[in-house]
């Protein structure tokens, strides 16, 4: 099903739903999308910000007070100048928006032309991958520490009204029938798509968009996706220690979001670990609980009659989780990986600028005082390398000598000189 | 269980895991890999000969060391042990400077600086300085 030319797709995730492989396929073929008339909003692969900024007034911990709402303005006014076929927006931060937020996300966009597609994949492949990434987000979060996984899945499982856990926006994102509710009370059932990921079939959800667009199939080919695996036991052992250490020190949001969640972490993940690295798994009897969670949403979703792409009664089926057990109460973890773990941490602070941070940020105090540390090592080097370039000039001046400098004396040396070297070059 | 990782110390494979990176700021890297091997010498472990797996709560805290040296490189900042830079001195620096390039250029283009003189040139400037004052030979 081909969606009418003049159409803006608000793709609005939830996380863990393939979202950062469209949004690498959309971004990096930009251009043969333009050929095919579609135009991806937004200069990067996702504009977070703009999305955080629209769907909830949220902003990153290091970004300036109103640099959401400008990114976000931006899109709307790249939207509504688009004379494409088709406009595509995406981003899972979209899909914790309230109702209010929704209406006010299609009136800014232009309701009669929005279609909203929301991608879902099984409960039951989302829970470790979804804690992974609150865990990547820690100092942000009212998190019990005691909490390890089989502990945050206890409460988010069995206990979802008791904020223990604290993290509320778990079920924003995944209760799905009530986040498709949501949404269709606002848009209309008839102007939504629901795409049940697969993940037996790797191109499943790239050719769904590009069926939905009309495009050749094909054009949504992800060159890159960077690094997005979901981290080792081993790591997030490691991770969440580190994090309960950083909390107690009294260390910062910002200063997290700049050198652990877009920084150290992301270089924990381009590490390749080994094969028999072992990896978070998750308890039969949550996958049971999960299961059944999926198995109601699947039900109340397809009784809204909204178009669905692929199989919703996968979102209830057990047998599709992977890393199923109980994890192992070692609490070792191997010295490379505390290797890379700081030296990701050193990565980012020696990769800083030296100058203070622009407008449109706000960074923590680590942050700033690196920047200004830096610039005021850059200063000193500058002057001393100005010093020594003023003395070098004076030399230089010094060395080169007018007629009426020179005594006659001075003159006749020169002139002997001159003599000599003729003298010498003649042989 | 017992292993151990190899030689090099902590903050040694630090900076090996970085080397590809070809971070430019060597001084920083190289303070903070300081900071990572008294963290590990204070938690009793041996620089030389680290075991291959560390309990996590350890690798934790060794890890939060690069941003304990920040935090107190930034206390500390605050008298830094180099003199402070005046942008003023700066300034003045910059103007001499160019002041002093500028008259270079002017000295090296004048027609009378010797490089620019002929030999005959100066042996005349030469002979004209033995002429007493007002008996020049025209």
């Amino acid at each position: 099903m081909s969606l009418p030319s003049g159409s803006v797709i608000l793709h609005v995730g939830p996380h863990k739903t393939g979202t950062t492989t469209l949004q690498a396929a959309f971004h990096q073929n930009r251009e043969r999308l333009a050929e095919q008339g579609v135009r991806y909003a937004g200069h990067r692969k996702h504009s977070m910000i703009a999305a955080m900024a629209a769907a909830s007034g949220h902003r990153l911990a290091t970004s300036g007070a109103d640099a959401g709402e400008r990114a976000w303005q931006e899109i709307v006014d790249e939207v509504r100048e688009s004379r494409e076929r088709h406009v595509v927006l995406s981003s899972e931060f979209y899909s914790e928006a309230s109702p209010e937020r929704i209406r006010g996300i299609l009136d800014e966009l232009g309701a009669e032309r929005v279609h909203v597609v929301i991608t879902l994949r099984p409960l039951v492949r989302i829970l470790a991958s979804q804690w992974q990434q609150f865990m990547q987000n820690r100092p942000a979060m009212n998190y019990d520490d005691d909490l390890d996984y089989p502990g945050w899945l206890d409460q988010v499982l069995n206990h979802p009204d008791d904020n223990r856990h604290g993290t509320p926006a778990f079920w924003r994102r995944h209760r799905h029938d009530a986040m498709v509710e949501k949404w269709a009370s606002v848009v209309g059932t008839e102007k939504m798509t629901i795409v049940v990921v697969d993940d037996r079939d790797k191109q499943m959800l790239t050719r769904s968009f590009e069926e939905l667009l009309g495009l050749e199939p094909g054009t949504l080919v992800p060159r890159e996706e960077g690094a997005n695996r979901s981290l080792t036991f081993p790591e997030i052992k490691l991770l969440t220690a580190f994090n309960r250490d950083y909390v107690a020190r009294g260390f910062g949001v910002a200063d997290y979001t700049k050198f652990v969640r877009f920084g150290a972490a992301r270089f924990l993940q381009e590490r390749r670990p080994d094969d028999d690295e072992p990896r978070l798994l998750t308890p039969e009897w949550a996958v049971q609980r999960a299961a059944r969670i999926g198995a109601e949403a699947a039900a109340a979703i397809a009784a809204t009659g909204i178009d669905v792409v692929g199989d919703l009664a996968l979102l209830g089926d057990p047998t599709v989780a992977s890393g199923v057990g109980e994890n192992d109460a070692d609490d070792r973890v191997p010295l490379e990986v505390v290797v890379r773990l700081a030296a990701g941490l050193v990565k980012v602070a020696a990769q800083l600028p030296a100058a203070v941070a622009p407008d449109s940020r706000s960074p923590g105090p680590l942050e700033s005082g690196v920047r200004r540390d830096k610039a005021a090592r850059r200063q000193r080097t500058e002057a001393a390398n100005l010093a020594v370039e003023v003395r070098r000039t004076r030399e230089e001046l010094d060395r080169v000598l007018l007629a009426d400098d020179l005594s006659r004396v001075g003159l006749a040396r020169v002139l002997v000189g001159r003599v000599r070297r003729r003298v010498s070059r003649g042989g | 269980m017992a292993e151990q990782a190899g030689p090099g110390s902590l903050g040694e494979r630090v900076q090996a895991e970085l080397a590809s990176a070809q971070l430019r700021d060597t001084t920083l890297v190289e303070r903070l890999a300081a900071a990572l091997d008294t963290a590990a010498a204070d938690h009793g472990l041996d620089g030389t000969s680290l075991p291959g797996h560390l309990p996590a709560d350890l690798g934790g805290s060794l890890a939060l060391a690069v941003l304990e040296a920040i935090a107190t490189s930034l206390e500390t900042e605050t008298q830094p042990v180099d003199q402070p830079v005046d942008e003023r001195v700066d300034d003045e620096r910059r103007r001499e400077l160019e002041d002093l390039r500028n008259r270079l250029a002017q000295r090296r283009d004048d027609p009378e600086n010797i490089e620019n003189l002929s030999f005959g040139a100066l042996a005349r400037r030469l002979v004209r300085r033995r002429q007493p004052a007002g008996t020049g030979a025209r």
